[in-house]
């Protein structure tokens, strides 16, 4: 079933066409702040660095990018850890418990942000409670629940569980035995977790305008605001830090593949 | 609920002996369910019970949406922007995700790196990226008044056509690799039974690749539908509020108009919809891999 030349030709023109289309319009931001122009024009009149000096001299925008690095972190210190325990629930505890808990782990995915940052936003003034950064962070670490517990899971699935058993005879305690067998075998999967909380954290405006939006906004919610209401031209410089972060995350995340596929080989 | 309590309880029973990690894992579920439980599962409970704790009547807001030409338009306009983001996806995904998987190992990786790399570019960031490309003076329709089209009717950004193109930048990936996780382990030599049998490409791809592929496409359909039908930042952007989406057109009532328990029945709306499109593919995805097996 050889391919006609012609035809695997056009094939590979076909695909590349489309990794075009997904991967260049978020680079095309890069050159946009470097713009000399202050309306949104693509591609940009001249070069100039005017706007990403105002980007760094607001206080306003600066202070966004703080908050949304703290948030970011702070989600993913959470949701790590009480992710891969729920993980390791799903492959270790029994399929009733799993199955019945599954549809919890899974909501925040499932459920529209609209919807989820509407709920949250409701209960906040009925309870009276302060919203404001820390439920913003909590919020967040419910986002990247899901994508922690299948990834994490997926690592884990491949997993020798004789290992456990083995350090147990050897006298480690059962906490041990996760930090010191089960931790290691499947820290590449639990990297690849960390990378998508911060991802996922820094890429969401909906909840954290809800929650925290006039008084303590995030960096993709100062963001959504200008591109909204004034088309503000120092927005090419905030998406540009997010690319750069994105670029930052994936070049980790596939350093971090390739180490530990030399591992897996050793 | 209740018997899983009680599970859990039995389970923490025997605890005692040993401990979580081997006697009792499911207690380990227990963190993650202490956040959400009480910032998502409670909230949108008591959302979804104050659509119909109106003043004028139990049912008063689902009575109003029910007449509304508005509401009507909007979910119509959901409803077919979805399936038509999931439909182009899925024309795109399936000789994307083919070619990928039988090309050298080189090209494999990064055609399917590319698709992984770009789950990774923020929406916002993309979205605002295509108001730039898509606009008036910006390089695509400059390339299209290049072939000689009248580009002064065409609208891509502010229009449905924006959020198309968003949403599918945004729901390829998925689909993609849904369907890569099944062509992957198809076994080439069904196909190669039906070449030797005189079935030409065409023939062969319809009647014996396709049919194998079908859990892999309702999986990713699933994904890209419900995602597109609820989602609010593309369209925010990309599209225009007099052709607005549903996301938006609940944003509106916190934002806005500020008539929440308007907002909460039209919420419902949106999650009976999402549910039910969910499990309906989910039991035909069921029923066809029972078939299949």
């Amino acid at each position: 079933m050889r391919q006609r030349r012609s035809t695997r030709i056009v094939g590979v023109i076909f695909a590349f066409l489309i990794v075009g289309y997904l991967v260049l319009p978020a680079l095309a931001v890069i050159p946009m702040a470097f713009s000399s122009s202050s309306f949104l024009e693509f591609p940009p009149p001249g070069f100039s660095t005017k706007w990403i000096e105002q980007f760094f001299a607001d206080p306003a925008w600066t202070a966004a990018l703080t908050r949304s690095l703290v948030v970011a972190a702070s989600a993913a210190v959470i949701a790590v850890p009480l992710g891969t325990l729920a993980a390791y629930a799903m492959v270790r505890a029994n399929s009733r418990t799993s199955r019945a808990t599954d549809p919890i782990l899974m909501m925040p995915m499932m459920v529209p942000v609209v919807i989820s940052g509407f709920a949250l936003y409701v209960m906040v003034l009925m309870l009276r409670i302060q919203g404001g950064l820390p439920l913003v962070v909590l919020a967040h670490v419910g986002l990247a629940i899901p994508f922690v517990v299948t990834t994490v899971t997926a690592s884990l699935r491949t997993f020798d569980f004789k290992l456990v058993q083995a350090a147990r005879v050897h006298g480690a305690s059962a906490t041990r035995a996760f930090l010191g067998v089960v931790v290691p075998v499947i820290a590449p999967g639990i990297a690849a977790a960390t990378l998508l909380s911060i991802m996922v954290s820094l890429d969401e405006p909906v909840i954290a305008m809800f929650v925290a939006g006039d008084r303590e906004p995030t960096l993709p919610v100062k963001m959504f605001a200008s591109i909204t209401y004034e088309l503000n031209p120092v927005v090419p410089v905030a998406a540009t830090v997010l690319t750069l972060a994105t670029f930052l995350l994936l070049g980790l995340s596939l350093a971090l593949t390739a180490v530990s596929r030399r591992r897996a080989a050793a | 609920m209740t018997t899983d309590v009680i599970t859990l309880r039995d389970q923490a029973g025997r605890a005692r002996s040993g401990s979580a990690w081997h006697a009792a894992p499911g207690l380990l579920f227990v963190p993650a369910l202490i956040i959400l439980v009480p910032i998502f599962l409670v909230p949108t409970a008591i959302l979804l019970v104050s659509s119909f704790t109106s003043e004028e009547g139990v049912f008063f807001q689902y009575q109003r949406m029910w007449e509304s030409d508005l509401v009507r338009a909007v979910l119509l306009r959901s409803l077919g922007m979805a399936l038509f983001v999931t439909l182009v996806s899925l024309v795109l995904a399936i000789p994307y995700a083919s070619i990928a998987l039988k090309s050298r190992p080189r090209l494999r990786s990064v055609l399917l790196g590319a698709v992984t790399a770009s789950l990774f570019f923020s929406v916002l960031v993309r979205a605002y990226a295509w108001l730039a490309l898509l606009g008036h003076g910006g390089p695509v329709l400059g390339f299209l008044e290049g072939l000689g089209i009248d580009t002064e009717s065409l609208q891509l950004v502010n229009s449905p056509t924006g959020v198309a193109i968003g949403m599918v930048q945004y729901g390829l990936p998925f689909m993609v690799m849904s369907l890569t996780d099944v062509m992957g382990r198809l076994d080439p030599n069904i196909e190669r039974a039906a070449a030797v049998h005189g079935a030409g490409a065409t023939r062969r791809f319809l009647t014996v690749t396709l049919p194998q592929l079908t859990p892999g496409m309702l999986a990713g359909s699933t994904i890209v539908f419900v995602t597109t039908l609820g989602y609010f930042v593309i369209p925010s952007i990309l599209g225009s509020p007099r052709e607005m989406m549903i996301g938006q057109l609940i944003s509106d009532q916190v934002g806005t108009t500020l008539d929440w328990s308007y907002g909460a029945a039209l919420s419902s709306a949106l999650l009976v919809i999402t549910f039910a499109v969910m499990f309906a593919l989910r039991s035909l995805a069921r029923r066809v891999g029972r078939n299949a097996s």
